[in-house]
């Protein structure tokens, strides 16, 4: 069925954000900052004393919500997230989205949608909006 | 003294950055589907934050580099503000790409709190000898710790 404007996106609770894969992401990325990876370093700056995940790693927990919508990786046209706050390591984070504008075209769907990703009990860590082509919905 | 946003402005924006390589290794698209938590079939495609890890080894600069462009001083936060992937076309692992990276904007507000807090946008495309694969705009802020003179 052709999603409408004001549908909600499926909620994808990412459980126990794992500090290991931080450090993984750090090595990925080539990122030296050491508040993916150094708890000494999060605590010099005043963040806690816990790992800080990257804004792409948790821009990637709300690409694979879009993914599973979807149904393919290739579905993803564009996304642009803003960090609004941070994901610490041990945080649960519910990602989610509602369907804003939809255009048909020969492909399929073009979904346009706002995103989102929650910390569990706490902060907004990233708002964006991303449009997705659902093949499936020739017009 | 932190450098003036005139002068940030006219020593970077537009500014090329040098650009790179990108090797998507097998391996690499294995491992980072399970740092950032991927459950799908993949279906040969890497995952699409690979055109993040892209905008960010394939600058050609390191982040450090960068701060260095825009004179980041002690003091000074590095914040990751706003990402925009653009995916033309699935990344897939085993592939070579080219990228090429400039600095195509350069900016600055007064937060709330009275920082200062300057922008650099980086753009980053991710090219295939086929065909661009895609492209990320990313938005790297700077609180500054003092004021500008």
């Amino acid at each position: 069925m052709t999603p409408r404007p004001g549908d909600e996106l499926p909620v994808h609770t990412v459980s126990l954000v794992n500090a290991d894969h931080m450090k993984i992401v750090a090595l990925l990325l080539r990122d030296s900052n050491p508040i993916h990876f150094d708890p000494d370093a999060v605590r010099r700056a005043g963040l806690g004393d816990r790992l800080v995940n990257q804004g792409g790693a948790t821009m990637a927990y709300v690409m694979n919500l879009l993914i599973a919508w979807a149904g393919s990786r290739a579905a993803i046209r564009r996304i642009s997230c803003s960090f609004r706050g941070n994901v610490l390591a041990g945080d649960d984070v519910v990602v989610s989205g509602r369907v804003t504008e939809v255009e048909e075209t020969p492909d399929g769907s073009l979904v346009t949608a706002e995103v989102w990703a929650d910390v569990v009990g706490g902060r907004r860590a990233v708002l964006g909006e991303a449009t997705v082509l659902l093949a499936g919905n020739p017009a | 003294m932190t450098i003036s946003i005139d002068d940030l402005r006219a020593k970077l924006a537009g500014t090329a950055l040098p650009g790179g390589e990108l090797v998507l290794e097998e391996y690499e698209s294995a491992i980072a589907d399970a740092a950032f938590r991927a459950e799908d079939d993949a279906g040969g495609f890497a995952h699409p934050a690979w055109f993040i890890i892209a905008s960010l080894r394939g600058m050609g600069i390191s982040v450090d580099e960068l701060c260095a462009l825009a004179e980041q001083e002690p003091g000074d936060t590095l914040l990751f503000g706003n990402c925009e992937v653009e995916q033309f076309r699935p990344l897939t692992p085993g592939t070579r790409y080219r990228t090429y990276a400039e600095i195509t904007d350069v900016g600055s507000r007064t937060t709330r709190d009275g920082s200062r807090l300057d922008h650099l946008t980086v753009s980053v495309t991710v090219s295939h000898p086929a065909a661009d694969a895609g492209r990320v705009t990313s938005v790297y802020l700077f609180k500054r710790a003092t004021e500008a003179a």
